[in-house]
């Protein structure tokens, strides 16, 4: 099923990172669901530019927005006790194909961090409830 | 020298001052364009503008407070790219003062 996946939008498009890109679904290039956009990197360029770079996704991240020191403090329990080991995943910001009620990736999530724990969910609860596909 | 990395999310909220020390409001929506395969940011909108911009709701939000005899306090400003000094993003600067902004 890969598909119809929406192509790079045309030079001049406009984007509205906090209203269309921050928070919202994630969804990969099989519809997977496949988190949300916890955080939006972007690089001050020594021409004065500010260029995005990637978006983040990882509960860290977003806990730095309400507090870096707890923020910090989640990660290190992910480091010792995570699932994914606290590692904050960054998508490259060409990855993302359309924004808005979803941000759609243009890659395949099976294929990263972004499902581990849906997998761990699976693997050590789901699968052990009788009548569980 | 590198380029600095910026966390977007971080700077929502934060409060701009113009190099006279007024508050330019805080940033509420940023605004990017992409050109040449890279987004770029062009504008940040501060104040119940940008807030309303966030939610949508601008143009109605403008006529629910015009409505309500309120229009005059709807503050905040779209400031340029080329006005901001991001350097610190903890303390986002005006390059020029708040009055020459469009409100």
């Amino acid at each position: 099923m890969a598909e119809d996946f929406p192509e790079m939008p045309e030079n001049g498009s406009r984007l509205r990172l906090i209203r269309d890109v921050l928070d919202s679904q994630m969804v990969d290039r099989r519809h997977r669901q496949s988190g949300k956009v916890d955080g939006i990197l972007a690089e001050l360029r020594e021409d004065g530019r500010l260029v995005i770079t990637a978006v983040e996704n990882g509960l860290p991240e977003a806990v730095r927005r309400v507090s870096p020191k707890v923020g910090d403090w989640i990660a290190a329990l992910g480091r010792r006790w995570g699932v994914r080991k606290g590692e904050i995943y960054r998508i490259p910001f060409d990855k993302v194909r359309r924004a808005g009620i979803e941000v759609r990736i243009d890659l395949d999530a099976e294929a990263t961090p972004l499902l581990a724990w849906e997998k761990w969910l699976h693997d050590h609860i789901v699968r052990h409830i009788p009548g569980a596909g | 020298m590198s380029a600095q990395e910026v966390h977007i999310e971080r700077l929502i909220g934060r409060k701009i001052h113009d190099p006279e020390g007024r508050s330019a409001g805080a940033i509420e929506e940023i605004e990017a364009e992409l050109r040449d395969g890279e987004w770029v940011v062009t504008k940040v909108l501060t104040g119940p503008v940008g807030l309303l911009t966030r939610l949508s709701s601008l143009g109605m939000g403008a006529w629910l407070l015009g409505f309500l005899g309120a229009r005059k306090s709807l503050g905040g400003c779209e400031i340029a790219w080329r006005h901001l000094d991001l350097r610190d993003p903890n303390d986002p600067r005006l390059r020029c003062p708040v009055r020459e902004l469009r409100h």
